[in-house]
């Protein structure tokens, strides 16, 4: 399998990484508007590098496609390659808009190639695993939940991350994983309230979000969503009749690094995942993709289903904004604006 | 206190509340006070009580409450005999330490402020975690500044679901929003010292099929000013869980975040005797003597009790509120959703 990357950021090079360790993938074309960016990362990969998108998605010796650009350009990319008879890889979240990822799903189905859309939180082993106990029923009926997913301002990308015409904020961009994933948990949102700080002259510095979304088939869940503390973290709480199951990321790192050395010289050493595993969630899921387009099983992530999640985060930004709550109908938002 | 001052007599009308117990405790902890009586209609309840605590048995409050050498009364009986419990014991001119909610609903509430007031008693909610040490901390932190302006407010007071009338919605007038609303609506209004304006909840029975009243529930609350709390009251801790339950509470500021759970202090007990894992607490006991010590001190010295009947009114309607917001689906004003 042949690939294009599109958009050398930070997710193109994690997904570079897991190409490196897959048997029979090569990475053949890498396109960014940062010429050095691009070339940097095609010199890894032995790929060719380009700032043109058109030229290494449109290139005969790619395959497929992993977008992880910015999310405004998500839907011109997937529509290019969908064009040009690539499958799609897509990053969350699948658009900004509604309208755009329906634009791509349907762009995907015309052309006949493969889409999916990287909720990777479906392919990290403690949230796949309570997936395993609830289709299991050994939790029984299940009352309430807690997710939470904190971490600091994203400063890489400033810019475009505070932007909220373009990123979503902490809520498109992040609340986006817990909200897809309870979606997964639980099927299709009845009702979303949600507070924060989006919208708010708080929100260049510091952004963070509570929502309460009530499932069709019952449970209350509370997501809290942070860009306003220190470090990463996660966790989720599930509350069932005969059990719960909790995930508390800082209780399972289970490797700890403390260096002495002066932090600048600290900083610059290697990077060691606090949580290693035998496969990381995202060579998983970049596998799945793979497999996926090899052996034509569905993917796990379909571009319906990240449309359906975009539409709950969407409405939890619009209740932050409105204050209102924000009703579904067979799983859509009723919102008041166009997202 | 001057040694040669009678010390302060103090009943207590009924046992039926699980906080019973610990409160007689920290009145026999507590120098200058005498448990003199206990009074209950469970008979073997109130027995017990006294073979335990000391003090006399009384089968009719009344009685107790007729008492030249009892001053001062904690009321913990089910949340609907409030009223008429305090509404006695301010008749007869005892000072009344109430066990919350204040009331089951705001009329009631209203009508025990009143009743204590005319007849010139203090009238105290039993609201301990404003004496717990890590929610003083948190308290002194956030308005030290230590994490600038406040911004967002994310708690939760989970347990078990209590036996008996606590699952009796005439009793206890709801159940885990009704029980667990107000302990975290007095500590925001006594962080923030700023009122509770809206309210909204999701509220449902799923967690113990067949009791009438609801045991889980998320709230999101809105203090004056625009400051957003969220709360977890759910009686969503069953049986394994290794401990009752708790109370968080985290700030998130425009500098900075600070988390409090102020039940984390507790050994971890892998008890191979029963097979089981418990969280056993070796701190926390000052919450509760704090509470009894502020109401003595108030009776003693003639002074305002640090948390009034006020106090507890305010929390109560933010339960009731939430009660109004998960029937409309809506946020609600609180309490102006309550009516007149």
């Amino acid at each position: 399998m042949r690939l294009a990357i599109v958009g050398a950021g930070t997710m193109g090079n994690a997904h570079a990484r897991s190409c490196a360790n897959l048997p029979g993938v090569a990475v053949t074309r890498v396109a960014d508007p940062d010429a050095a960016r691009a070339a940097a990362l095609a010199a890894r990969l032995g790929a060719r590098a380009t700032t043109d998108t058109e030229e290494a998605v449109g290139a005969d010796d790619v395959d497929a496609v992993l977008v992880t650009t910015p999310t405004p350009s998500h839907r011109p990319v997937t529509e290019l390659a969908a064009a040009r008879g690539k499958h799609v890889f897509c990053e969350k979240p699948i658009a900004r808009t509604v309208a755009d990822g329906e634009a791509m799903v349907a762009a995907c189905a015309r052309a006949g190639v493969r889409f999916m859309v990287g909720h990777v939180v479906r392919f990290f082993p403690e949230y796949a695993r309570i997936h395993a106990l609830l289709q299991e029923g050994a939790l029984g009926e299940i009352g309430v939940v807690r997710a939470s997913r904190v971490n600091a301002y994203p400063k890489a990308s400033r810019d475009w991350y505070a932007d909220l015409a373009a990123s979503g904020g902490p809520i498109v961009d992040m609340m986006i994983h817990d909200l897809d994933t309870l979606r997964w948990y639980f099927g299709e949102v009845e009702r979303v309230y949600a507070r924060g700080l989006s919208g708010t002259p708080h929100q260049p510095r510091v952004d963070y979000a509570l929502a309460i979304v009530r499932f069709a088939s019952g449970p209350i869940a509370h997501v809290e969503t942070s860009w306003a503390h220190a470090t990463f973290r996660t966790a989720i709480e599930v509350c069932g009749s005969l059990g719960t199951v909790r995930h508390a990321g800082e209780e399972t790192q289970a490797l700890r690094l403390e260096r002495t050395a002066p932090a600048e010289e600290a900083r610059a050493g290697v990077q060691v995942p606090a949580s290693p595993t035998a496969e990381s969630p995202y060579q998983t899921e970049l596998r799945h993709f793979l497999e996926g387009i090899a052996t034509g099983a569905p993917f796990l992530v379909t571009g319906e289903e990240a449309v359906r999640s975009l539409g709950v985060a969407l409405a939890a930004l619009e209740s932050v904004l409105t204050g209102r709550p924000v009703a579904f109908a067979d799983g859509r938002p009723q919102l008041r604006e166009a997202h | 206190m001057a040694t040669n001052e009678a010390p302060i007599g103090v009943g207590i009308l009924s046992f039926a509340h699980v906080h019973a117990p610990g409160y007689a405790a920290c009145l026999r902890r507590t120098p200058g006070v005498e448990l003199a009586a206990i009074a209950d209609d469970d008979a073997a309840r109130g027995r017990a009580a006294v073979a335990r605590f000391g003090g006399d048995f009384h089968a009719d409050y009344r009685e107790l409450l007729a008492r030249d050498d009892i001053a001062a009364v904690v009321i913990t009986a089910p949340n609907a005999l409030h009223r008429e419990l305090t509404l006695a014991a301010a008749a007869a001119g005892k000072h009344v330490l109430c066990e919350k909610p204040l009331a089951t609903t705001r009329a009631d509430g209203l009508a025990m402020i009143a009743a204590c007031r005319e007849a010139g008693v203090k009238l105290q909610t039993a609201f301990p975690m404003r004496f717990s040490a890590p929610a003083i901390a948190l308290r002194e932190a956030v308005r030290g500044g230590a994490i600038g302006t406040p911004l967002a407010v994310m708690a939760t007071n989970p347990g078990r679901m209590p036996a008996g009338w606590f699952s009796d919605p005439a009793l206890a007038g709801g159940g885990a929003v009704m029980d667990h609303t107000v302990h975290v609506a007095d500590l925001l209004r006594w962080i923030f010292e700023r009122e509770i304006t809206r309210v909204y909840a999701e509220i449902d029975t799923r967690l113990h099929p067949g009791i009438a009243v609801d045991d889980v529930a998320m709230l999101l609350l809105e203090l004056d000013g625009g400051l957003p709390a969220s709360l977890d009251p759910s009686w969503k801790r069953l049986a394994t869980w290794p401990i009752w339950g708790g109370v968080t509470l985290q700030v998130v500021g425009d500098r900075g975040v600070v988390a409090m759970d102020a039940f984390a202090q507790n050994l971890q007990h892998f008890d191979e005797r029963d097979g089981r894992y418990t969280l056993v607490p070796w701190a926390g006991g000052e919450a509760d003597l704090g509470l009894v010590g502020a109401f003595i001190a108030a009776v003693r010295d003639d002074t305002p009790p640090p948390v009034s009947g006020e106090d507890g009114l305010r929390a109560t309607e933010v339960a009731l509120c939430a009660y109004e917001s998960a029937r409309r689906r809506e946020p609600v004003a609180c309490p102006g959703a309550l009516g007149a």
